[in-house]
């Protein structure tokens, strides 16, 4: 698919679609086409070296997007998780309320940005991600919604709140809790949603 | 495909040979490789972003997730810690110097510049939360951070976890001025 035309250059194939794209686009930029591609090229290089690629650093950047606008900050891990460890003794019920509110006024952010259909999809990857987890799964069958979540390193308190807030998330979407089987950093969650 | 449905595209040499050198890596045809870099490319153009913008968001979120670091809400996180605080001042704050000397000879280890890792992790530590400020005067530091939400507690603890961090790289407090949403250290050597 790379052709040689003149000693230091060759021609790419490229769908018809994407070269007129690319050329208006270049246009409206001032730049070259050729600086174009360099410019994706290198910072697609950029991403090989994260052991990622140009999609996932787009998806990436959308749930980082997505987690700021809802008011998300970065904090230790470490730290964070002793100080639900202490107040889970004491306050443990208080702060499951603060989760479940906290999933149920993210569920509806999620469907004011993003809109109640693409929210299943993009949840799969905010949850792995936002909460560090291992694995993550979010499936939809019909009715109903299976959430699966590992996490190798994750403490029964930590756990138990992220249930909390994974449910908070699915009321919002209406859906109600049909089935729950909790380990500490092992979940698996079944949600039925309401026929309309 | 019908050859209708597809254009060529010149590339100067070493571009064309690295996206098949790509592709090779990927398992994947050149013309999926380039495929999918310029519907990326362009995708990105239509969020109104740049490329190099989303990558380096990427790289940051890469070292967010080397250095033990999370997304929480920040309204939770102020309110828990606040009250972990008001719960038991000292062992909170021991708990802060302690993630903060952690984070010291960490850098200390894995970084040839380490005071340029604490300014990295600064920007991870105040995103969507604060502003910070760093600046090197000779052998002082200035340090300031702003966030109109920040609390008092948090604000004390995330000041004391810096300090830490600092006197692991040789810096020492001279001035510490705390009020609501900021915090301004002054160090020197």
């Amino acid at each position: 698919m790379v052709e040689e035309l003149l000693d230091d250059t060759k021609f790419i194939v490229v769908p018809k679609l994407f070269a007129n794209q690319i050329r208006l686009l270049t246009a409206r930029l001032g730049v070259s086409v050729s600086d174009f591609a360099v410019e994706a090229l290198t910072q697609a290089m950029r991403a090989r070296e994260l052991g990622s690629d140009l999609r996932d650093a787009v998806d990436m950047y959308h749930l980082s997007d997505v987690q700021r606008g809802a008011g998300s900050m970065m904090v230790t891990r470490t730290v964070f998780g002793e100080v639900l460890q202490r107040l889970h003794g004491s306050d443990g019920e208080e702060l499951h309320g603060l989760w479940r509110d906290q999933g149920r006024w993210y569920g509806a952010y999620l469907k004011a940005r993003l809109g109640r259909d693409q929210v299943l999809g993009f949840l799969e990857k905010d949850l792995l991600v936002s909460w560090n987890l291992d694995e993550a799964e979010v499936a939809q069958r019909d009715l109903m919604v299976s959430v699966r979540l590992v996490s190798f390193g994750m403490s029964e308190v930590f756990t138990g709140l992220m249930v909390s807030y994974v449910a908070g998330v699915m009321e919002e979407l209406g859906l109600a809790e049909n089935e729950r089987d909790v380990l500490p950093g092992l979940v698996s969650l079944k949600f039925l949603g309401k026929l309309r | 495909m019908s050859s209708s449905r597809r254009k060529m595209l010149a590339a100067q040499e070493d571009i064309a040979n690295l996206i098949a050198e790509l592709a090779k890596r990927k398992d994947m045809t050149v013309y999926q490789t380039v495929n999918d870099i310029l519907e990326q490319a362009l995708r990105v153009e239509g969020m109104g972003l740049s490329l190099r913008e989303v990558v380096d968001e990427r790289w940051m979120l890469e070292r967010a997730r080397e250095i033990g670091l999370t997304f929480t809400v920040e309204q939770l996180l102020y309110r828990v810690v606040d009250e972990a605080y008001e719960e038991n001042r000292e062992r909170t704050a021991e708990m802060w110097r302690e993630m903060g000397r952690w984070y010291g000879k960490y850098f200390q280890a894995k970084h040839d510049n380490p005071l340029e890792a604490f300014r990295e992790a600064m920007e991870l530590f105040c995103m969507g939360s604060a502003e910070y400020s760093l600046e090197q005067n000779g052998r002082g530091l200035s340090l300031s951070f702003i966030g109109e939400k920040l609390t008092p507690g948090y604000t004390e603890l995330f000041s004391l976890m810096v300090e830490e961090i600092l006197l692991v790289l040789g810096y020492k407090v001279k001035d510490r001025e705390l009020r609501k949403g900021m915090a301004k250290l002054q160090l020197a050597r």
